[in-house]
């Protein structure tokens, strides 16, 4: 597959412009001039030096899909053109550094006290800002243990069948407890748990252009997972944007049989459990709190609807409202530095409609929103399965 | 999930057909490719007959042209129609009360063109006559010209004025769009450069960009603190009324409790013999199903993406019906007033005019036999027939 | 009414590159010279080809002596006329079932006429080009083929023949050819847009009227033998492949596509005509290229389609007319002396092709120095060609600009206006590529309109005629191929212009 076909479809309408949470800075030309406009002359020979930084704000949101009706994806004609400009980036080595979440969280949870102790001390924080260019207040802390090594002891359950859980390195690395609740969900369900050696999915490389090395992680990750999705078992995700990867992105990309077969057992684990509505409902308990439900872009991205939300709905007396837009995070854009004032403006209105809503607790499921809602909005924020949990395994309010 | 209603397409038709089935209480459910063709639109609502009087030219239609779709559906049912949606958006996107003639409304061109409603902001050509009128544009706005503008004013009749301000806005490039977020933060501005100048003139006209979010209490402060009349006027699209049109009416859709799948088109469909059992979503990794009583088929025409041309064919996207591409009559585009056949209940018909699917009821611009850009009346076609769609769909397929 | 009286030494007819090319060369040798064309420059078959800049190769096999030519000259006009080139180097490609003993013939050609040709493997050319239909192809060989743009091209020579004094009147028709005796004077003239006929004296004049040379030969009572082949052409929406790609079998309808900047043509055809004004394409035409493209080429006929075109090709036959087909009668060129038919001083330059342009001019003005007693030699092939204003292909989000498919800018339409030459839309985007691109106009041609008259240079109901002629102009150029994208596109423009700005009827009143 390439994006031939994507670029005759535009009609230079600027419909995805409407759409784009980062049209409002100054310096952004927009989803159609960075997409299908600069790709067609780019594969032309245009010099692609000339739409460097602008590309680099993209977001990679995929709001502008959503609102192209003419069927252009254009965040991947636009990841095309990061591609074309990457070696003429100004932060390389650090957004290379970046891309690989993987292996900065094997670092910060083999030797958390230290990384934790770097980034929370300020000495730490000026020298990541001045070697970097990093804006290490808002980064998380990294978990003590890593997922992979939590979850092994319980999947032991007996079961009636079994999936694949794709944790991601949120969950692997920072915010392991997503993944536990996961699997006792699913164990509350009967249905057991494996969860492979995986890598990154690969989407911090291409958000930040580096295509190549992207589709190796997409090709690593397809090697681990094929014998699952010959055993026919279904692949999970807590995390919004792995979740896409695995069923768009990766076979947008690869075009191979393999990233369409896998395409097809992936989902979304609120999308998943919703349809164990009836059982879980029997296991809940109420919970009185007041709760706002953000739903991701990536979420959106997938056309699932709000199964979180549905879910949610579940528990009794949680008082729960949903707020809509982009919080500007993007997994690690938020948190460079030359970006920092567009991720602010765009999480702005996000951050007011929340501190309005005034709730005890935000709910969201991915690691990037929430690492940015609760840096900005300074609110508890857990993911709906942790939630879902809790309502389940306590007899009153939310614990921290 | 089984809804009473599923709506394929939210465009004006569809959107009007979700908002009947819900106040009728119906469940909703809304699916949509992406964004609809009120971006390319000036956000007035046309009905038809230019110079004439509409709703004569209009009941004309029923005799002469038994194939356009104010014909299937009858004078007094469209305006009901617009009677529905004016009410439905009065408090969000309000538009003005007609005196059941056309009005002629200025446009970025310096001409004027014949429309039937027009939302707060835009002012009918007639009301200008012999009033100073300043055209305020932008310096850094490739898209409008404020001096074409008064000039055409000038030509027919007002004393209109131009002037271009200076914005504090260093954007290289911008359309409408960037304006229009631009001004929902920085409308104050306009009353400061425009204070003084303001008081030698009777009214102020813009293009149409002053906000897009908050652009009803923008539209009256400006009016307030200028003293005068402020007006609006189309511009090249992206179109700023359309799309506050358009996000008002999904809004009220999902304020009334639609599921909206936006973002995703229907692919294919589930039918037993003359029946639509569900549609199959387009939505990454597997296709979404979903179940319905009803479906309403509003996915636009040729630019919407309802019909799509090949080399070889022309074809009706999610259900196949036959399209007919009427044999040309003078007009210099052969697809002009292609569409869908369909009956006075709006379900769609075969070559030999059996109807195809029972519970299937057509909205819009698929629909064939008019030519909204030439004859001006899309809007009125897609919010009669969306109207009339749900009411049907409501009924079932008995 | 005859008013005004231009004086000159050579008037030369044409503003294609033949007669361009013809004003380089004789302001270069200091000879004062004035161009007429009827329309805009490159209106004719200039405008109208594939912009195939020949390494020489598809006329190897019918006359290697044409091939040579072709070869010599693309080398020179690499270098003097860079700025109109892209060096995209090209492939011949054998296709199955291509005569296998026309790629022998081919190869030992060109080895005997040293045009560097080399086989690669086809791995690497699908590699390299994978629009290829990797099942069908047999052999695959490199060439020194170029793309070039022919509107640059000629409007490098007219800017740099006018920066040394020589004139250029566009829109400028001749009404009749001065002769006294039997020694020609020059013309008289009449400029199209005022409506007012002047006469132009001149000492030569030289007939590079293209497919109209008949003519104007005509009106001197003079017969040329004319034959017209209609060509038809392909704009795809964006650049499918890097180089030009050619079909190594003897030349044939839809065997050549070329990249032009941001898009490529597809062509073409050769379909005998009767009059140089039959111009349009048909859609059996266009069907039956692509049909022959997709022999080549994968899934050619599903990519985007931005319009179709023809164009002339005047074939001078010389006095024998023995009926053979087009393509076989000589691409090479005629420079005629009308000194034969009776008139001193009336040159034809007939036939000939863009590759050659430089070389034709060359000869003829060799002639009319010679003529004239001028002693300075030719220079065309040593003297760099001024730049083009819209040049190679660029992004220029930091700047303002107009049409964002091509990316054009303010500043571009600006330089275009300030050219002497430049007197309408048209000229404008041909120098800028303005509404060249996938919306073919819809939003920029607004915006540029809306410029010009800001700038004064147009008024308030040319601004309306202008879009008008816009909009009829563009069903002209897709008529024939109304589907997928395209036709989405054109609805697009045709909403926003009839419904939106109601351009359509006169009902514009109050």
């Amino acid at each position: 597959m390439n994006s031939t076909t994507e670029l005759d479809h535009c009609l230079k309408c600027s419909i995805c412009q409407s759409a784009c949470p980062v049209i409002t800075s100054a310096s952004f030309p927009g989803p159609k001039l960075l997409g299908s406009d600069a790709l067609r002359l780019l594969k032309a020979g245009a010099d692609a030096g000339a739409v460097l930084p602008a590309v680099e704000a993209c977001l990679n949101c995929k709001r502008c899909e959503l609102a192209c009706p003419h069927g252009v994806r254009i965040t991947r004609l636009i990841s095309d053109v990061k591609e074309r400009t990457v070696t003429a980036k100004k932060h390389y080595w650090r957004d290379l550094l970046l891309s690989y979440p993987g292996f900065l969280g094997k670092v910060g949870t083999i030797v958390p006290g230290l990384v934790n102790f770097f980034l929370s001390n300020k000495i730490g924080r000026k020298l990541a800002k001045k070697v970097m260019s990093l804006d290490a207040d808002a980064v998380s802390n990294y978990a003590s243990r890593p997922l992979s090594r939590v979850t092994s002891s319980l999947q032991a359950a007996e079961t009636n069948r079994k999936v694949v859980y794709f944790a991601g390195c949120y969950a692997n690395y920072i915010e392991p407890e997503i993944g536990k609740s996961l699997v006792e969900l699913l164990g509350l369900l009967k249905i057991g748990v494996v969860v492979p050696t995986e890598h990154c999915c690969g989407m911090p490389l291409l958000a930040n252009g580096f295509k190549a090395q992207a589709k190796k992680a997409f090709q690593k990750n397809l090697k681990a997972l094929l014998p699952y999705l010959q055993e026919g078992c279904d692949i999970l995700c807590t995390c919004p944007t792995c979740a896409l990867a695995l069923k768009q992105v990766y076979l947008e990309e690869l075009g191979t049989d393999e990233a369409e077969v896998l395409s097809k057992f992936v989902y979304d684990a609120s999308e998943y459990l919703v349809n164990y509505s009836d059982q879980l409902a029997g296991l809940i308990k109420p919970v009185k709190l007041h709760m706002v439900y953000h739903q991701p872009c990536h979420t959106l991205a997938q056309g699932v609807g709000q199964p979180s939300l549905t879910l949610l709905k579940l528990i009794p007396e949680l008082k729960l409202q949903a707020v809509d837009g982009c919080c500007g995070q993007s997994g690690t854009y938020g948190f460079k530095q030359e970006k920092k004032k567009i991720s602010e403006a765009v999480g702005k209105a996000l951050f007011k409609e929340i501190e309005q809503c005034a709730p005890d607790l935000v709910s969201t499921d991915c690691g990037a929103c929430t690492m940015r809602i609760k840096h900005d909005c300074h609110l508890d924020v857990k993911h709906p399965l942790s939630v879902l949990l809790q309502s389940i395994k306590t007899d009153d309010s939310l614990p921290d | 999930m089984k809804y009473d209603v599923v709506v394929i397409g939210a465009g004006l038709a569809g959107m009007t057909a979700a908002l009947k089935s819900l106040i009728e209480g119906r469940r909703v459910v809304v699916i949509a490719a992406g964004e609809n063709t009120l971006y390319y639109a000036s956000g007035s609502l046309d009905l038809y007959g230019g110079k004439e009087n509409p709703w004569a030219a209009v009941k004309r239609l029923e005799s002469e042209r038994p194939d356009h779709p104010y014909a299937l559906i009858g004078t007094a049912l469209i305006e009901e129609s617009f009677r529905f949606l004016m009410g439905e958006l009065e408090t969000v996107c309000p538009y003005q009360e007609n005196s059941g003639e056309n009005v002629w409304v200025p446009t970025s061109l310096g001409g004027f063109r014949p429309s039937y409603l027009l939302p707060n902001g835009q002012f009918p050509a007639v009301s200008l006559k012999k009033k100073k009128v300043l055209v305020v544009g932008f310096s850094s706005y490739r898209d409008f010209n404020s001096r074409l503008v008064a000039s055409g004013m000038v030509s027919r009749g007002c004393e209109a004025r131009a002037i271009d301000l200076d914005l504090h806005y260093d954007k290289i490039n911008c359309n409408s769009i960037d304006l229009a977020y631009y001004f929902d933060d920085h409308w104050p501005d306009l009353i400061k450069s425009l204070q003084e100048t303001a008081k030698d003139v009777d009214c102020l006209a813009f293009p149409a960009v002053l906000g897009l979010n908050n652009f009803l209490d923008i539209h009256q402060n400006l009016q307030d603190a200028l003293g005068r009349p402020v007006i609006e006027i189309p511009t090249l699209p992206p179109s700023v009324p359309g799309i506050r049109l358009s996000r008002a009416m999904l809004a009220r859709i999902q304020q009334q409790g639609a599921e909206v799948i936006k973002g995703f088109p229907v692919i294919s469909t589930r039918v037993s013999d003359d029946i639509c059992l569900g549609v199959y979503i387009d939505t990454p990794g597997h296709p979404r199903y979903v179940e319905g009583d009803s479906f309403i088929l509003a996915t636009g025409g040729i630019l919407g993406g309802g019909i799509v041309v090949s080399e070889k064919s022309v074809d009706e996207k999610v259900f196949g019906v036959p399209v007919e591409v009427p044999v040309n009559e003078n007009q210099e585009y052969p697809y002009a007033r292609c569409g869908l056949k369909a009956n006075k209940r709006l379900q769609p018909l075969d070559k030999d005019r059996k109807v195809l699917y029972r519970n299937v009821f057509c909205a819009g611009r698929i629909l064939g036999g008019y030519d909204p850009d030439l004859e001006h009346d899309g809007a009125g076609a897609a919010i009669a027939t969306g109207y009339k769609a749900a009411l049907e769909a409501g009924r079932g397929d008995s | 009414m005859i008013s005004v009286t231009i004086k000159t030494g050579v008037l030369v007819i044409g503003g294609g590159i033949t007669g361009a090319g013809i004003l380089w060369d004789l302001a270069l040798r200091g000879i004062d010279a004035v161009l007429i064309e009827q329309k805009e420059p490159a209106y004719g078959a200039t405008g109208r080809c594939h912009g195939l800049l020949h390494g020489g190769c598809r006329y190897l096999v019918k006359d290697s002596a044409v091939a040579a030519e072709c070869y010599r000259e693309n080398k020179i006009l690499q270098s003097v006329a860079k700025g109109a080139i892209e060096n995209t180097g090209g492939y011949f490609v054998q296709v199955k079932g291509d005569d296998p003993g026309y790629v022998e013939q081919w190869l030992n050609l060109a080895g005997k006429t040293g045009i560097p040709v080399k086989e690669i493997d086809i791995q690497t050319a699908i590699k390299e080009e994978p629009l290829l239909a990797v099942q069908n192809i047999e052999r695959v060989f490199t060439v020194p083929d170029a793309a070039v743009d022919p509107f640059d091209l000629t409007l490098m020579n007219l800017t740099g023949a006018t920066q040394r004094g020589a004139k250029v009147f566009t829109n400028t028709r001749v009404e009749e050819l001065i002769i006294t005796g039997n020694q020609i004077r020059g013309a008289v003239v009449k400029d199209l847009a005022s409506g007012e006929s002047y006469s132009i004296h001149a000492d030569i004049v030289v007939n590079a009227a293209g497919a109209w040379a008949a003519s104007i030969a005509a009106k001197a009572g003079i017969r040329l033998n004319m034959k017209y082949g209609k060509g038809t052409l392909v704009v795809f929406a964006q650049r499918l492949t890097k180089r030009v790609i050619n079909r190594l079998r003897k030349p044939g309808d839809g065997d050549i596509i070329v990249p032009a900047k941001s898009v490529c043509l597809l062509g073409t055809t050769d379909i005998p005509v009767s009059s140089p004004d039959d111009l349009d394409p048909t859609a059996a035409e266009i069907t039956k290229m692509l049909n022959i493209g997709e022999e080549m080429f994968d899934h050619l006929s599903e990519k985007r389609i931005l319009r179709t075109f023809a164009g002339i090709r005047p074939l001078y036959t010389g006095d024998n007319n023995n009926g053979e087909q087009n393509r076989e009668i000589s691409r090479g060129f005629a420079v005629i002396n009308h000194e034969k038919d009776a008139v001193d001083g009336f040159y034809s330059i007939v036939g000939g092709k863009l590759t050659t342009y430089r070389l034709m001019a060359e000869q003829l003005v060799d002639v009319v120095a010679e003529k004239l007693g001028v002693k300075n030699p030719c220079q065309t092939a040593e003297t760099v060609l001024p730049q083009p204003v819209a040049g190679q292909v660029k992004l220029a989000v930091e700047e303002p600009m107009l049409c964002e498919c091509e990316q054009v800018t303010v500043q571009d339409l600006e330089r275009a206006c300030e050219l002497p030459f430049c007197r309408d839309l048209h000229t404008i985007r041909k120098i800028t590529r303005l509404g060249l691109g996938p919306c073919q106009g819809t939003f920029c041609i607004w915006r540029a309109v809306m410029l010009l008259y800001e700038n004064q240079r147009i008024s308030a109901a040319e601004c309306r005629q202008l879009l008008q002629e816009f909009l009829a102009e563009r069903g002209k150029g897709s008529c024939f191929t109304l589907w997928g994208d395209q036709l989405k596109q054109y609805e697009l423009a045709r909403g926003i212009y009839l419904n939106n700005f109601q351009l359509g009827d006169a009902a514009d009143e109050i």
